[in-house]
């Protein structure tokens, strides 16, 4: 049941995608979703569509694994993209039928709309394959790092954010086993109307929250016996290093930025 | 020798309860001493581990860390000197990965990275951890977690190593071989040494025993003075070892047999003379 969550689904390929910094490929892959909503004819569409299969056959990574992580989004794709071909207007009318009309600019519309989602998938997979979830954790920590200025806790959010990475495998083994056992004490998941079905989860829910406000108490006596006196001033053994090639992919990505400006204007 | 954990009349009430979880309790552990707390579940062996780390605050009483009271102000610098190993491996693996979780503790101590990386590496070479370095703590069994957290608290050379029930989740061969790590331990790095168990077998390889019930010392003395009292164990709720039980088995059988304590080799050669 819990082998399909595609958070955190590192596939460990060793490609150079792989051995970028985790904080170049977070900020490059957030900012190449920002730039896709710059394109805006077929030309930067084609360039960015192509741009984004480079980088996937640079990772190495079977392409199963992005087409895992577009399929269960593929009905939400679809019904955004008939939505705006049927109820776009402007240009030649294809096909009318009482509020529904079929146009040019609908169908263009559509079809930008359905690469956007695509692009957005395909570059964010390209994210969590390739980097495990606790780089990520590390980088978003670095890159928070100037807020501390204006007394955003940044120490203690990476703190949480590593430590419930961290408990996410231990609590779905645990709901696996709650699960199981109450399966064994003759509770039915999955069968019945919705409010039956509602009512069958409590018996999960309690004991996993019961379990988890246990597991916190003792996890923080844990770290107070070893000298945990809060985020500010702490060494730290991990550290994220910039390396050329980090550089190198912020100027590959500028070009790229370059090309789609121009593209716009062809 | 010096005197290394003095509690002199501790009381402890959790808020919730009846009974004192600790009550008017007194002893002295000495320097480089092994010392094994027993008592069955609830007699207020892990409350006894906090109060000793600072960890809650005592109703009554004081305890003396190496001659220093434990108080509020210094009570950071207390836990310096202290390792404290948990039950549950799971619910005291703060780190995403092995190594991660031994840096914890070095971290809060603003360690330099280079020497971190050195007194990491170390620390889990001595549990034979190594290997498993990268490792995330889903990936691992519940020894090797166990192993883990003792690396954890190896790396801050504590003079103290507290131990609350530790093994309590490894087999009998991981077991021994940690046991056998701890004592390479103390000799090494003069280590005093509290294990808190239930297990009497485990108690037996101590300096000392303390048996505790009900939030008091019922009795402490050398393993074969505490481990004779076969009934009085039994009474409080606690197993006997192996060659007391094989004594009693034999007494039944209307075979005497020596009243002294004798663990289990030294019942096999008892029973060779006897049988030769």
């Amino acid at each position: 049941m819990f082998s399909k969550i595609l958070f955190g689904r590192f596939v460990p390929t060793n490609s150079i995608i792989h051995r970028l910094d985790p904080r170049a490929k977070l900020m490059l892959s957030f900012y190449f979703i920002i730039i896709i909503f710059f394109a805006n004819n077929w030309l930067s569409y084609t360039f960015l569509a192509l741009f984004t299969l480079a980088i996937i056959l640079c990772t190495r990574v079977k392409l199963s694994f992005f087409w895992d992580g577009i399929k269960p989004l593929i009905w939400i794709i679809l019904f955004t993209v008939i939505l705006q071909m049927l109820f776009s207007t402007g240009g030649h009318v294809y096909w009318h039928w009482g509020i529904f009309t079929i146009t040019q600019f609908g169908l263009v519309n559509g079809g930008y709309i359905f690469c956007r989602f695509l692009l957005i998938i395909c570059m964010s997979t390209v994210l969590t394959l390739t980097t495990p979830p606790l780089l990520i954790a590390d980088a978003v920590e670095s890159l928070m790092k100037p807020l501390v200025k204006i007394k955003v806790p940044v120490y203690e959010i990476a703190l949480m954010l590593s430590i419930a990475l961290r408990f996410i495998p231990t609590l779905l083994d645990e709901t696996q086993k709650i699960m199981n056992a109450q399966r064994a004490r003759g509770v039915d998941f999955g069968t019945g109307s919705i409010w039956k079905r509602i009512k069958s989860i409590v018996p999960i829910l309690i004991p996993l929250f019961i379990s988890a406000f246990n597991r916190a108490d003792e996890l923080a006596t844990a770290m107070e016996a070893r000298g945990y006196r809060g985020g500010e001033g702490r060494s730290k053994f991990r550290i994220l290093q910039w390396h050329g090639k980090d550089t190198i992919a912020c100027l590959v990505m500028v070009a790229v930025t370059i090309i789609l400006v121009g593209a716009r204007h062809y | 020798m010096t005197a290394m954990i003095t509690a002199k009349n501790i009381s402890y009430h959790y808020p919730d309860e009846k009974t004192d979880a600790l009550h008017q309790l007194s002893f002295e552990i000495n320097t480089g001493e092994w010392v094994a707390i027993v008592g069955h579940n609830g007699s207020g062996k892990s409350t006894l581990a906090r109060a000793i780390d600072g960890l809650i605050v005592l109703d009554e009483g004081q305890i003396l860390i190496n001659g220093e009271l434990v108080e509020e102000k210094n009570v950071w610098e207390i836990r310096k000197k202290i390792g404290l190993v948990f039950q549950n491996p799971d619910n005291q693996f703060v780190g995403a990965t092995v190594e991660d979780d031994v840096a914890f503790g070095l971290e809060n101590r603003h360690m330099p990275r280079e020497e971190m990386v050195t007194k990491v590496a170390e620390a889990l070479r001595l549990v034979g951890m190594s290997e498993f370095a990268k490792r995330e703590p889903a990936a691992l069994s519940g020894g090797q977690k166990q192993r883990v957290a003792l690396a954890g608290v190896v790396a801050m050379r504590p003079d103290i190593l507290l131990l609350d029930e530790a093994t309590s989740m490894l087999d009998p061969e991981g077991r021994a071989d940690i046991l056998a790590l701890l004592q390479q331990l103390r000799q090494q790095y003069h280590l005093t040494l509290v294990s808190i168990t239930h297990d009497i077998d485990e108690a037996a390889l101590a300096d000392k025993v303390m048996l505790i019930n009900d939030g008091q010392l019922v009795t402490n003395g050398s393993p074969e003075e505490i481990l004779n009292q076969g009934d009085r164990l039994i009474k409080l709720g606690l197993d006997v070892p192996y060659g007391e039980k094989l004594k009693r088995a034999l007494k039944s059988r209307k075979i005497n047999v020596p009243e002294e304590y004798m663990d289990s080799s030294r019942m096999v050669d008892w029973l060779w003379q006897k049988l030769n």
